[in-house]
């Protein structure tokens, strides 16, 4: 029985994911909108979402683990302790979401859009972000240490306090990115274009940030013990005299 | 190169606003009647005709598709039904038709009992012919073809029979496509030799993307490649803008009904218009037009200038790069990494060939479906907009619309991104709409067509050795004079508005107008200036002769002054001419040309900053 109406879709959804997976392989490419629907704590794993509408959706400690997200769109959802471990996540809209404490940990984002959402205290251990939007995500306390972060854009976001030791930012935007009082140590950046952020009491010892543009970024207390700047573009740097001498 | 065309003003919610190149519109000889002859001896009456009866106004008007009438009409724009037909007796080349709305189910009672042809399937699909065969010589890509045949030694004669082929395949093909999706079309035809044939369907997005998919698709099982790279020829969907509005202002989007909406778009269309800039820049081109601007304003305003170009960077990256990366094919990509190459250098060093034009097809066709699928949703809502969960659910889904659609057209051919250049380019420009606008608004369209300008340097040459470097210069100055033009234009209307731009805009604009005037086969005026047709309201009559316009808008008024007329002017006359014009800009390579306008673009750039035009989206 394929559902007719966005309510049905949602109940299916809750009541048996296999038969939801079988009915969206039935319907082919009409799109699936579960806007506004309350999913919060289902157990969610496995189901094929794949361009599926759940806007404005409450997704709160949901379990989307290896979930089939591509092309979803989730914008504006409420999705505070959900966990996404093993989904597929390429092309998916996160925008405006709450994803506060949500366990993301090795998941790969790909070309995902997550602009103003709230990540605090997220854990994205080891995950992988290549092309993502991030701008004006706010992300303090989140622990993204191990990460990879390939061409993508994180002007604006508000990281006080991360977590990005052992991590790889290559060719990403950081600038106007708030990343006082960050761990860094290891981290490494190439061709990274970061002005007019905040480094304030960040610790980055032994990190390379090597082509990298920091222009106006204030540095003041940071500790870049053992950190290489190399190539890189460090006009008019803010407290760099307050800062520990890079070798 | 252009595939913008034109929006019908009685579609209010279903949008259509692409350009029309004002070369199209413009009446050439009557050459063609040796090659259409030898057309239909080759393939048959039958196949022709049926092409043309398919093609005719009101001749497959499926229900549902939306009616084009009252579409902007373009000078020198006339039926299609009477065109074609004379095109079948030999009266006429197909390729006069310009800017034909050769699909456009456009009602008519004349017409209407040609509507049972739509079912014939078009006989040129899959027909071997003589002018295929030419094709298929050239390797099947277009610019070789017109490299032979219009290049030294060639044969325009020949040229044309191959230009006439092309247009009749693409309609037939065309005609397919609307009686199966139930959708309108507009092709857009030209009377250059050396134009493109592109295509806009109309119609209800996921028709219309389902049109373009399936179009796409037909045409490489018959050519094995896309028909970008064969015939020059693109097909495109509605994109952005509402149509022309009543009450003279802009009133392009449903969302915008808020103070801060309407600040968030402009800063939306303002970053919009600088990835159009980004996109047709190298790295090293880009980063040091950054710093040229940023370094010449306050040091207060730098941080704001650096986060928007930081911005365009990073959305031509996440965007573009990255979708067009995951298409091309991946041993190349890993190749081009082993080499050191960065992903936007790979994009960049693949992006026109074939496969390129492939990647960005099928991605482009992907964010259609994407726009299809987000408006069915939203139609759903209609019935029960007012309610306030509803209401909300509209405007989440209009924005997204909005930037699915901005999406897609990173992946069109020459698009315009941004709703100023829009309405500067298309509304008023080639409408007349006469549609008041601001700075912001010329500030996004001197963006555009300045990146459009940087495009046209990194495209050209590519054709072959330069013998007279010269002669080389002179004739990329003719070809770009159209974005330049345009560049120049907005530039002037800005410093009009009070900005205050040092450059001589206005002396180079009249310049490239002189420049566009020779590219496209128009007139210049008793100062020595080009006459801009559509704005005086002049069409040419049928001897050639521009006259004003009557009240039907045919050309029976005065005749219009002209000193110099370069619609029949001889090729060393343009050439001449087109040498006399780049030697008064002061310059004299296409390197001194880039330079000089990149300095103005510089200029505007940081004096529209200082007039208060650093809006960042949030």
């Amino acid at each position: 029985m394929i559902p007719t109406t966005p309510s049905a879709w949602v109940a299916l959804l809750r009541g048996d994911v296999d038969e939801f997976n079988e009915a969206r392989a039935t319907t082919g490419s009409d799109p699936c909108d579960l806007s506004g629907s309350d999913l919060a704590g289902c157990d969610l794993s496995g189901s094929n979402l794949s361009h599926c509408y759940l806007v404005g959706a409450d997704l709160t400690s949901t379990d989307l683990h290896a979930a089939n997200l591509v092309g979803a769109t989730f914008a504006g959802s409420t999705m505070d302790e959900v966990v996404l471990s093993g989904a597929l996540l390429e092309d998916v809209i996160l925008s405006r979401c709450s994803l506060v404490s949500a366990r993301l940990d090795n998941v790969t984002f790909t070309r995902t859009k997550l602009q103003s959402a709230n990540l605090a205290d997220a854990s994205l251990a080891a995950a992988r972000l290549d092309y993502c939007e991030l701008g004006d995500a706010r992300l303090d306390g989140a622990d993204l240490s191990s990460t990879h972060h390939h061409g993508s854009n994180l002007i604006d976001v508000s990281a006080r306090g991360v977590d990005l030791r052992d991590s790889v930012l290559d060719e990403c935007t950081l600038s106007g990115a708030n990343l006082a009082e960050a761990r860094l140590d290891r981290s490494i950046w190439t061709s990274c274009a970061f002005s007019t952020g905040s480094l304030r009491h960040a610790s980055l010892r032994h990190a390379r940030l090597d082509g990298c543009r920091l222009d106006g970024v204030d540095v003041e207390g940071a500790d870049l013990t053992g950190a290489s700047l190399t190539t890189s573009s460090l006009a008019h740097l803010v407290n760099a005299t307050d800062a520990w001498s890079a070798s | 190169m252009d595939r913008r065309d034109r929006a019908t003003p009685d579609q209010a919610t279903t949008t259509n606003r692409r350009e029309v190149d004002p070369q199209r519109t413009s009446a050439g000889p009557v050459t063609g009647m040796t090659s259409m002859a030898a057309l239909q001896r080759q393939v048959g009456n039958r196949a022709v005709c049926s092409i043309l009866r398919a093609t005719a106004p009101g001749s497959g008007s499926a229900p549902g598709a939306p009616a084009a009438q009252g579409a902007i009409a373009a000078p020198g724009q006339s039926s299609s039904t009477s065109q074609l037909q004379r095109v079948v007796t030999g009266q006429e080349s197909p390729s006069q038709a310009d800017a034909s709305p050769v699909a456009t189910p456009q009602a008519s009672t004349a017409t209407a009992t040609a509507t049972a042809a739509t079912s014939e399937p078009a006989s040129l699909y899959g027909a071997r012919t003589p002018q295929r065969a030419l094709i298929e010589e050239a390797g099947s890509a277009w610019k070789q073809v017109k490299a032979k045949h219009l290049g030294k030694g060639g044969s325009p004669e020949t040229m044309k029979q191959i230009v006439d082929y092309r247009k009749l395949y693409v309609d037939g093909l065309l005609e397919q496509m609307k009686a199966k999706y139930g959708v309108g079309a507009r092709a857009v035809g030209s009377t250059a030799l050396s134009s493109d044939y592109d295509v806009t369907f109309l119609g209800p997005m996921s028709s219309a993307a389902a049109a373009v998919v399936d179009f796409n698709g037909k045409f490489r099982d018959d050519w094995h490649a896309e028909s970008g790279i064969v015939f020059d020829t693109n097909v495109y969907a509605e994109d952005f803008l509402g149509a022309k509005p009543a009450n003279g202002v802009r009133d392009d989007d449903p969302t915008m009904t808020t103070q801060s909406g309407t600040v968030e778009d402009a800063a939306l269309q303002d970053a919009n218009a600088l990835v159009k800039v980004r996109k047709n820049m190298s790295k090293t081109a880009w980063t040091i037009f950054v710093s040229r601007v940023v370094l010449s304003l306050p040091d207060s305003q730098q941080a704001t200038a650096r986060k928007q170009f930081d911005q365009a960077d990073a959305t031509f990256r996440t965007t573009y790069v990255a979708s067009m990366l995951r298409r091309l094919p991946p041993d190349k990509v890993a190749t081009m990494r082993r080499q050191g190459k960065s992903d936007a250098e790979i994009v960049e060093d693949l992006e026109t060939g074939a496969e390129g034009v492939e990647a960005a097809n099928r991605e482009y066709e992907t964010q259609l479906i994407e726009v299809g699928r987000l408006e069915k949703l939203r139609d759903n809502l209609a019935s029960d907009v007012n309610g306030p969960p509803t209401q909300h659910r509209w405007t989440e889904l209009t924005l997204q619309i909005r930037q699915a659609k901005s999406k897609a057209m990173l992946f069109a051919n020459e698009p315009y991104f941004s709703a100023g250049t829009l309405y500067h380019v298309v509304g008023n420009m080639q409408g007349a709409w006469g549609i008041k606008l601001g700075i912001p608004e010329y500030f996004q369209s001197a963006n555009e067509n300045f990146g459009d300008f940087k495009k046209e340097i990194a495209h050209h040459g590519h054709g072959g050795e330069v013998h007279d470097p010269f002669a080389d210069f002179v004739a990329f100055a003719v070809a770009s004079s159209k974005y330049a033009f345009r560049f120049l234009d907005a530039a002037d209307k800005m410093r009009s508005a009070g900005v205050p731009i040092e450059a001589p805009v206005s002396e180079l604009r009249a310049m490239e107008g002189r420049l566009l005037a020779i590219r496209q086969g128009e007139a210049l005026g008793e100062d020595g200036n080009r006459i801009d047709e559509r704005a005086i309201g002049a069409k040419r009559d049928a001897t050639g002769k521009l006259r004003k316009k009557d009240a039907r808008g045919e050309a029976t008024g005065d005749l219009v002054a002209t000193t110099t007329d370069y619609s029949s002017a001889t090729k060393e006359k343009k050439d001449a001419d087109a040498g006399k014009v780049v030697g008064e800009m002061g310059v004299s390579s296409i390197e001194g040309l880039d330079r000089k306008f990149t300095s103005i673009s510089v200029e505007i750039n940081v004096k529209a900053r200082q007039a208060g035009l650093d809006r960042t989206t949030s």
